[in-house]
C-alpha cells in the first residue's frame, strides 16, 4: 500500500506540474499569434494611413499650383 | 401500559444518545459561525440543519433502503444521497458548471505562471493522502478522499469521496467546508511566518485587459488538454469549462444567468443538506474523524505553505517578481484565500492590490485539484 502511495505521489505531482506547464505553454502561444494578429492590423491601419496622408499632400500641393496658375 | 411502553419506545428522546447531543452542539456551532460570523454560510447553515435532521432519533430521513421492497421506508436525503452523489454522482458536476459560469480567466491568461503556483498547492493533498496511509486506520481510497482536502475545493472533495470512500462523505465535505470557512485564520501566521517584510511589498504590475478572443480559446484548450490527458477528470473539468465558455461568449446570457444562480443554488441546498445528514454522531465520532480533521488540516497548511515557497523560488528567475502572499491563494478555496492574500498585502502597504493577482493561483488551484481527483479515481482500483 505505501509502494502505491509513493507512486502515485510522485505520478500525481508531475503530472499537475506538467500539465499546467503545459497549459502556460498555450497561453503563451495564443498571446503570441494575438498580438501578432493585432500588430498586423495596425501596420496596415499605418500603410492606409501614408497613403491618405500622400494623396492629401498631394491634393494640397495641386491646390496651391492651382492658385498660383491663377494668381499669373 | 404496555401500549405506552411501546410507544415510549418509538420516541427520539427514548432513543437519543450522547454522540447525538455532541452532534447537536456541532450543528448550532455551524449554524453561529453560518448567521453571525457570516464564514461560508451558503454551506455551513445547511450542512448544520442536515446534521440536526440526522441527528433526530428514529426520523430515518437519512435512510437509503433498496432491498426490503417495503414502500416509502427510506428518507428523502437517503434518496437523494444515493442518486446524486453514491450511485451517480452528478451534484458536484453541476455545481461546477454554475461556478465555471462565475469565473474570469483575465488575471491566468495575464500572468501564465501563476498556473504552477496552483500545481505547488496541491502537494498539500499528496502529504496527507501520506499520512493517512501511514495511520493504518484508512485504505488508500480513504486516504486519497481525505487528502483531497487539502485542496479545498468543496465540489471535488465530494466527488472523489462519493466515488471512493462513500461511509467518509460527510465527514469529508464538512471538515473540508469548515477549513475553508476558516482560512482567515489558518493561513495569515503561515503567510508572515514564510515571507519577509519587503517581499510582502512587492507590487505587481497591473492587469491588461483580455481579449474576448482569448477568453474563449483558453477554456477550450484547457478542456482537450486536461481530459485528453486525465479522463477520469472530465465531469468536473468539461463542465467547469462549459460554464465559462457560456459565460465568455455573450451570446447566451440567460444560461449563463441559470448555472450561476438557479441551478447552483438548487444544487447547493440539496447537497449541503444532504451531506449534513450523513453526520449521524455514533456514526463519525470516533478516532478517525479525530485523524482526518488533524490530516485535513496539515493539507490545508501544507498547500498554502507550498504556494508561497513555490513563488519565492520562481522570484529568484524572474524579473518581475511575484508576491508570494498570492501563492497561497493556489489552495483554490475561491475566492476567501485570494481575499486573505490581498488583505495581508494590504496590511504591510495599503496600496498594494494583489487581489486580482492572487484570483489566477486560485483558479489554477480548482483546476489542479480536480485533476489530482481524476488521478486518484484513474489510478485507485
Amino acid at each position: 500500500m505505501l509502494n502505491k502511495a509513493v507512486d502515485l505521489t510522485i505520478f500525481g505531482i508531475t503530472i499537475s506540474f506538467l500539465l499546467l506547464t503545459i497549459l502556460i505553454f498555450f497561453i503563451v502561444i495564443i498571446k503570441y499569434f494575438d498580438k501578432k494578429l493585432n500588430n498586423s492590423k495596425v501596420v496596415k491601419q499605418d500603410s492606409n494611413y501614408d497613403k491618405v496622408l500622400a494623396a492629401s499632400v498631394a491634393v494640397t500641393l495641386i491646390e496651391s499650383e492651382l492658385e498660383h496658375y491663377k494668381s499669373v | 401500559m404496555d401500549i405506552f411502553i411501546d410507544w415510549i419506545k418509538t420516541t427520539g428522546i427514548y432513543n437519543l444518545s450522547w454522540e447525538n447531543l455532541v452532534m447537536f452542539a456541532l450543528a448550532f456551532f455551524f449554524m453561529y459561525l453560518a448567521i453571525k460570523k457570516n464564514m461560508e454560510a451558503y454551506e455551513l447553515l445547511p450542512i448544520g440543519l442536515g446534521i440536526i435532521i440526522a441527528n433526530l432519533p428514529m426520523a430515518g430521513m437519512a435512510v437509503f433502503d433498496s432491498g426490503s421492497g417495503i414502500h416509502q421506508s427510506s428518507g428523502i436525503f437517503g434518496v437523494i444521497f444515493y442518486y446524486t452523489l453514491s450511485f451517480w454522482n452528478i451534484l458536484p458536476p453541476i455545481i461546477f458548471l454554475g461556478l465555471g459560469a462565475i469565473t474570469d480567466f483575465t488575471p491566468l491568461i495575464n500572468n501564465p505562471k501563476t498556473l504552477l503556483l496552483g500545481a505547488a498547492a496541491q502537494i498539500g493533498i499528496f502529504v496527507s493522502f501520506w499520512g493517512a496511509s501511514l495511520t493504518g486506520y484508512f485504505t488508500l481510497k480513504e486516504a486519497a478522499s481525505i487528502g483531497i482536502i487539502g485542496g479545498a475545493d468543496g465540489p471535488t472533495t465530494i466527488f472523489l469521496t462519493s466515488s471512493l470512500a462513500p461511509d467518509l462523505l460527510g465527514i469529508t465535505a464538512v471538515i473540508a467546508y469548515s477549513y475553508m470557512g476558516a482560512v482567515a485564520f489558518i493561513q495569515p501566521p503561515i503567510m508572515k511566518l514564510l515571507t519577509t517584510k519587503s517581499e510582502r511589498n512587492i507590487i505587481m504590475k497591473d492587469l491588461n485587459p483580455v481579449n474576448n478572443k482569448l477568453k474563449i480559446l483558453f477554456p477550450n484548450i484547457a478542456m482537450f488538454l486536461i481530459i485528453l490527458i486525465v479522463p477520469r477528470s472530465a465531469p468536473l473539468i468539461s463542465m467547469f469549462m462549459i460554464g465559462n465558455i457560456l459565460k465568455e461568449s455573450n451570446v447566451v446570457p440567460r444560461l449563463v444567468d441559470a448555472a450561476s444562480n438557479e441551478l447552483i443554488n438548487l444544487s447547493t441546498i440539496f447537497l449541503m443538506l444532504t451531506i449534513g445528514t450523513q453526520l449521524n454522531g455514533p456514526k463519525v465520532i470516533n478516532v478517525e474523524t479525530l485523524l482526518i480533521l488533524g490530516l485535513g488540516l496539515i493539507a490545508f497548511a501544507v498547500g498554502s505553505a507550498s504556494g508561497i515557497l513555490l513563488a519565492k523560488i520562481m522570484n529568484l528567475f524572474l524579473k518581475q517578481k511575484i508576491n508570494p502572499l498570492i501563492g497561497s491563494a493556489g489552495v483554490s478555496a475561491v475566492p476567501m484565500a485570494a481575499r486573505i492574500s490581498h488583505h495581508i498585502g494590504q496590511e504591510e502597504n495599503p496600496n498594494n492590490y494583489l487581489l486580482s493577482h492572487a484570483m489566477g493561483p486560485n483558479v489554477a488551484g480548482v483546476i489542479g485539484s480536480a485533476v489530482i481527483a481524476g488521478l486518484f479515481l484513474a489510478l485507485i482500483p
